[in-house]
């Protein structure tokens, strides 16, 4: 067992009164899993990765990682965001060689990283660019290369690819799917939250529904489809009902 | 949780009232027994009123207004990072930056001088020190305030990605944190240079009761050709003021802020614009800088190199962070904090004690008659304060609007504000005072003028801040629709721009309040300027007849009446304003 969140409960303190996003959440994870948490907007689907990431502190209920238990941010893991979450006052491979700076990588390394991780996603080429000068596709492939640079086990992705048009994000679906397959890579789980539950079909070996705020597990369901997966086909769309119902 | 919030809301309070209590307290222990500097044994080091003295004077100037910058950039860089990024210290370093930027500084000035002066009784330095920290106070508020608000309103992706990527500590700062204020950070330097140099003559000539006092420089030159009636030379020193004004303009605000527009988080078509600045052209171009930038590059370079080859081994060091960490969460949660608040508290008792006596004295002692005159006083020059806002108001929000929809109109008004905002306005009292009251044959409109060179630059700032920001998407909204112009200015520019607009309305009244002390009573050859108000009262109080209880209770007046006017108003309005009308 990679990953195990035992009874988790989460609530903020708003002007208004307490506002609880999640309760009682317990599930594990297993290690080689493509995990898709979907739910309607507001259930808590975010929150619940920042807690696997140690961003967050539950209020209740303790989060297992490798068996120990976790306090603070988890090296092992490296997030991508939905907005891509690049500094605009750095070129793209600087916002890549931060990261790497962070692990305290001398300069040297951190730039033949920076550089192997940036061609990896194919962005070789557009390595001095500012962020602003790419399209929302490129900014988020440099997201991509930042997470994959610090060489993470677990590739956590909050709803990657929701700001970007529908080419885009069908190439950067295959581009995930091709990094977690791929053995030279380090990353070799990935716990991805979406809204759309197409995407979850597509990618996911698993895919965890949350309910309406507060969010609870009301249905943890296994994808048994060989890849690549074709939208048209019946148990495709079966599966995509079966979640549609599962939400309503 | 209803409850919790309350408590919450409760300790700002305590935290604003205590603050509250130490400032009064401050002023009886001050002022109560009358003030008496004439053991300070002061030399006056007036240098000779002439031309040829000119450049020396404003060179010792300029030189007291950077040392006090400088320690307004440190100051507001670590108030504004610690009250970023920890909530404790945000609860606490907020309500307290909050009333001292309120409160009338000019009142305070003796009081800080004596402070300075009986440190180091009979030496120039404890004299320019006062000084450099009068101008710091002039300066330091607005920078913290804007630094604490960029910070405070980061995306929220990017202090997470900090976090989730372990950029943290000097590195968070330096690649981070420091960035990100900057856009900020120099337009508000603008404007508390501006505010410097308006205030560098009370900050450059000490006056009370008997004793008068100057340190030679732009400010004391400047009153002197006024009071001399050399109007050659108060223009001489003038022009040399806005020249210096303007070089700064030119070589270091505008390249700054065209370089500081690539740390913005939004990207908008105007903001890509880039703008021109010679100095940048000179600096990416010239063969002399790009070889001195390489030189910098090399130094730099060797020199982390040589501090990470003495530092310890990288992973050594986290191991050392983590151990630190590992025993301060053991420690009884906040230990530090409650160490703290009770040191906090304990100078507060003692202060409290110390001032007890004096308090007592001050109420077997019968009380002066003038005392009995504050109420009304204080009613007229509030009546004063709010002419003079709503004139401010009245040309600078319509300036604003126009400067916002037009870059070009923008290029010509920021600098010129700036400028004229700079001008130290009390150098120019004797001028505007006599040729006021001559056409008006009154003191009022003469008190009210002066007080509107005090309120009206903040407001202008502000807005022209404010204005800018609104989206261009609810501009084209506003016309796709068709909005008639007064329909739009009512329905989404005055909303839009609602909370700067009260931001700048409480540093405005916050400006003004201030001036009311040099505003309504003036003395010029001979003869005085007054008006029936609580700035007259304190002014003479303080500066002339130097009578202890009625600095106390005057003062306690108007900073009571600050409080009252930012907390139960403008706190409650911004409150309003930013959750009806927030853009996002």
């Amino acid at each position: 067992m990679l990953l195990q969140l035992d009874k988790i409960n989460h609530a903020y303190a708003k002007p208004q009164g307490r506002v609880v996003v999640l309760k009682n959440v317990t599930a594990s994870i297993d290690e080689r899993e493509f995990v898709a948490i979907v739910g309607p907007s507001g259930c808590g689907k975010s929150t619940l990765l920042r807690i696997i990431a140690g961003l967050v502190a539950p209020t209740s209920g303790r989060v297992l990682y490798k068996d120990k238990p976790q306090t603070g941010v988890n090296a092992e893991c490296a997030m991508v965001f939905q907005s891509f979450g690049l500094f605009p006052w750095f070129t793209v491979r600087e916002n890549v060689e931060l990261a790497l700076e962070a692990l305290g990588l001398p300069p040297r390394t951190q730039r033949t990283r920076a550089e192997f991780y940036l061609d990896r996603v194919g962005l070789g080429g557009s390595e001095g660019a500012y962020p602003r000068e790419l399209s929302g596709g490129m900014k988020q492939r440099a997201g991509l290369a930042r997470a994959l640079a610090v060489e993470p086990n677990v590739l956590l992705m909050d709803e990657p690819f929701s700001s970007l048009d529908v080419l885009t994000s069908i190439t950067l679906r295959e581009e995930v799917l091709r990094i977690w397959e791929d053995k030279e890579f380090s990353v070799h789980t990935v716990i991805m939250v979406t809204h759309i539950i197409e995407e979850a079909v597509e990618l996911a070996d698993r895919v965890v529904i949350l309910s309406p705020r507060p969010g609870r597990i009301v249905d943890d369901l296994r994808i048994d489809l060989p890849r690549p997966r074709d939208k048209r086909q019946q148990p495709f769309i079966e599966y995509v009902d079966r979640i549609f119902s599962k939400l309503a | 949780m209803a409850r919790r919030r309350r408590w919450r809301v409760n300790r700002q309070a305590l935290v604003y009232g205590t603050g509250l209590l130490v400032i009064l307290c401050a002023v009886v222990l001050f002022y109560a027994r009358g003030i008496d500097l004439t053991r300070l044994r002061l030399r006056s080091l007036r240098v000779p009123l002439a031309l040829e003295t000119l450049p020396g004077v404003a060179l010792l100037s300029l030189g007291r207004m950077a040392v006090a910058y400088l320690l307004a950039l440190v100051f507001s860089l670590t108030v504004a990072y610690a009250a970023a990024t920890n909530r404790w210290a945000e609860r606490v370093l907020m309500p307290l930056l909050d009333l001292f930027q309120s409160v009338p500084i000019l009142g305070f000035f003796p009081a800080a001088v004596y402070l300075f002066i009986s440190m180091a009784p009979g030496h120039r330095i404890a004299i320019e020190l006062a000084s450099i920290f009068l101008i710091f106070t002039s300066q330091v508020w607005n920078m913290a305030f804007g630094v604490y608000e960029a910070w405070s309103t980061l995306p929220h992706e990017t202090t997470e990605v900090a976090q989730a990527y372990g950029i943290r500590g000097w590195l968070g700062f330096r690649r981070v944190y420091w960035p990100a204020c900057l856009p900020r950070l120099i337009y508000n330097s603008i404007a508390s240079w501006a505010n410097g140099w308006y205030f560098l003559i009370a900050c450059e000539i000490i006056a009370i009761g008997p004793l008068d006092y100057e340190l030679p420089g732009l400010g004391s030159f400047l009153v002197h050709a006024a009071e001399e009636g050399r109007l050659d030379l108060l223009l001489a020193g003038l022009a040399m003021l806005l020249t210096i004004v303007i070089a700064m303009e030119l070589l270091l605000w505008r390249p700054l802020s065209i370089w500081a527009a690539k740390f913005r988080f939004e990207q908008t078509a105007t903001t890509m614009q880039r703008q021109e600045s010679f100095m940048i052209q000179w600096w990416s171009r010239s063969p002399i800088t790009r070889q001195t930038r390489r030189l910098f590059r090399l130094v730099s370079r060797w020199f982390v190199r040589t501090m990470r080859r003495r530092s310890w081994p990288q992973e050594q060091a986290r191991l050392a962070v983590e151990q630190t960490q590992r025993v301060l969460q053991r420690a009884p949660q906040h230990s530090a904090w409650w160490l703290l608040a009770a040191l906090a508290g304990a100078l507060v008792v003692w202060m409290v004690f110390k001032a007890a006596g004096p308090v007592v004295g001050l109420f077997q002692e019968p009380v002066p008659p003038e005392v009995r005159e504050i109420p009304g006083a204080l009613g007229a020059s509030f009546l004063r304060l709010l002419v003079a806002y709503l004139i401010a108001l009245a040309w600078t929000l319509p300036v604003a609007i126009w400067a916002s929809e037009r870059a070009a109109v923008a290029r010509i008004v920021i600098p010129i504000a700036e400028i004229a905002a700079s001008v130290p306005a009390m150098a120019l009292f004797p001028i505007i005072v006599v040729v006021v009251v001559r056409y008006l044959g009154d003191m009022n409109g003469a008190s009210i003028l002066l007080l509107l060179t005090g309120m009206q630059w903040y407001l202008l700032f502000n807005l022209v801040a404010g204005a800018s920001t609104v989206p261009g998407e609810l501009r084209e909204a506003g016309r796709a629709f068709r909005l008639p112009r007064p329909l739009y200015w009512r329905r989404v520019l005055l909303p839009a721009i609602a909370p700067s607009l009260i931001t700048g309305s409480i540093t405005a009244w916050g400006g003004g309040w201030n001036a009311l002390i040099v505003s309504e009573y003036f003395v010029y050859h001979g003869h005085t300027y007054a008006v029936h108000g609580i700035g007259a009262i304190l002014n003479r109080a303080i500066y002339e007849t130097g009578n202890g209880p009625l600095i106390v209770y005057s003062l306690a007046a108007m900073v009571g009446a600050v409080v009252i006017l930012t907390q139960v108003i403008w706190r409650r309005a911004y409150r309003i304003a930013s959750v009806r009308y927030r853009l996002d």
